[in-house]
């Protein structure tokens, strides 16, 4: 059992923990620093810190699964075939997978460089 | 009050290729409920029109039929009240087959009703005596009243969207018969309950859309009853309490 029990359940943790990496991404995006230029050099020394970064992919990870899992969700209730759901699911799968790591590519280059924190 | 129009749907399937509208003319009494206008209208106008009604109180649960798009007992609404343009229009309820005219075919509502096992299953306890006693305090009891008074009249099905996509979702007044016997303590049949229950189509497909609170003429707060039931069952899945 717990089918039905685990999307449902995990759409909503997701969501809560949305609202707090939502907050945390809005802030330290446009509050944190009020009047900084955001310059392409900040932006890079902030990427290199881990934090800013878990902070990102967590984001991300999180997008992606609230989003895809939701938007499964929608299809299955129209109400298909076990066929029909499970290549609704495995969609969902690939999709997610591919677009989490695409977003992890883009944001890893700058993890090494140990520049110092500029705000 | 001024002559209105009541335009209501026809269809006989052993008779018409599809549905049509038909509108009839009447001049309301005060007090007049649409229950008591289709009376009147079989009897004084076109003896052919079926609907179904019993009590006449609200308690039989056999009228309920769309009223201007929206799921009610006919013999609780008024005429003055629904005529507001001057036309009340009366349509059979969303989602369910049509036998006839405003008469639906409920067998599937039925059907899923009594997948919850609504009624009470006792525990293993050893056999009394005499009788066995199974009393209730009076607070328990009113908190399960406000589950127990569906009179099963499906407004809450042809309300619920999650029901008008997908025809397999258990829906509200199963699940709120099933949350009725699940909070009573002296019913020890949630092991039996749970494969209905717990199910992509049971609990879990409800998206607390709340027309089915909305809807019900007896006033049952079926979305919370639902809810009750999802809390009960995450508990029981994240091992919060009980045996898993
Ligand atoms: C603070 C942010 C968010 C919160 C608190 C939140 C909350 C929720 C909740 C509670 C549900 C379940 C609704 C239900 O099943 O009845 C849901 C569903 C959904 N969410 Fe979010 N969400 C948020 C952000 C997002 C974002 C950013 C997306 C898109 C990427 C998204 C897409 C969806 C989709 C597609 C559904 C499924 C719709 C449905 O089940 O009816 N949500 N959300
Ligand atoms: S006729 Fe019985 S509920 Fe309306």
């Amino acid at each position: 059992m717990g089918r039905g029990f685990w999307p449902w359940f995990l759409q909503r943790a997701t969501a809560v923990l949305l609202l707090a990496f939502l907050g945390a991404h809005l802030w330290l995006e446009h509050f944190a620093a009020p009047g900084r230029v955001t310059t392409y050099r900040r932006v890079a020394a902030r990427l290199a810190h881990p934090a800013f970064v878990a902070l990102d992919w967590g984001l991300l990870a999180l997008v992606v699964f609230h989003g895809l899992n939701g938007a499964r969700t929608a299809v299955l209730d129209l109400g298909l075939s076990p066929a029909g759901e499970r290549a609704v699911t495995w969609l969902a799968v690939v999709l997610g997978v591919g677009a989490f790591l695409l977003g992890v590519d883009a944001l890893a280059p700058f993890l090494g460089m140990r520049a110092p924190i500029p705000w | 009050m001024d002559e209105i129009s009541f335009r209501i749907f026809r269809f006989d399937p052993s008779r018409d290729a599809e549905a049509r509208y038909q509108l009839y003319r009447i001049r309301p009494e005060p007090g007049l409920t649409v229950l008591s206008a289709l009376v009147n209208l079989r009897e004084e106008q076109d003896g052919s029109l079926a609907f179904r009604a019993s009590c006449r109180s609200g308690i039989c649960g056999s009228d309920a039929m769309l009223i201007n798009g929206r799921a009610r007992l006919a013999c609780k609404t008024q005429v003055a009240e629904a005529a507001g343009d001057g036309t009340v229009t009366l349509e059979p309820l969303r989602g369910f087959p049509v036998l006839k005219d405003l008469v639906v075919d409920q067998s599937d509502f039925w059907e899923k009703l009594v997948r919850v096992k609504p009624w009470l299953i006792p525990g293993p306890e050893p056999a009394p005596e005499r009788e066995r006693l199974m009393r209730l305090p009076a607070q328990q009891f009113d908190e399960l009243s406000r589950a127990s008074d569906c009179i099963f009249c499906a407004c809450c099905y042809a309300e619920c969207p999650m029901e008008g996509r997908h025809r397999a979702y258990l829906g509200p007044a199963a699940l709120v018969k099933a949350y009725r016997f699940e909070a009573d303590p002296r019913d020890a049949g949630s092991a039996e309950r749970r494969g209905a229950l717990d199910h992509p189509d049971g609990v879990w497909r409800c998206h607390h859309v709340f027309r089915c609170t909305e809807a019900c003429p007896k006033e049952i707060d079926a979305a919370w009853a639902i809810q009750q039931l999802q809390r009960r069952l995450a508990a029981r899945h994240l091992r919060l309490k009980g045996d898993a």
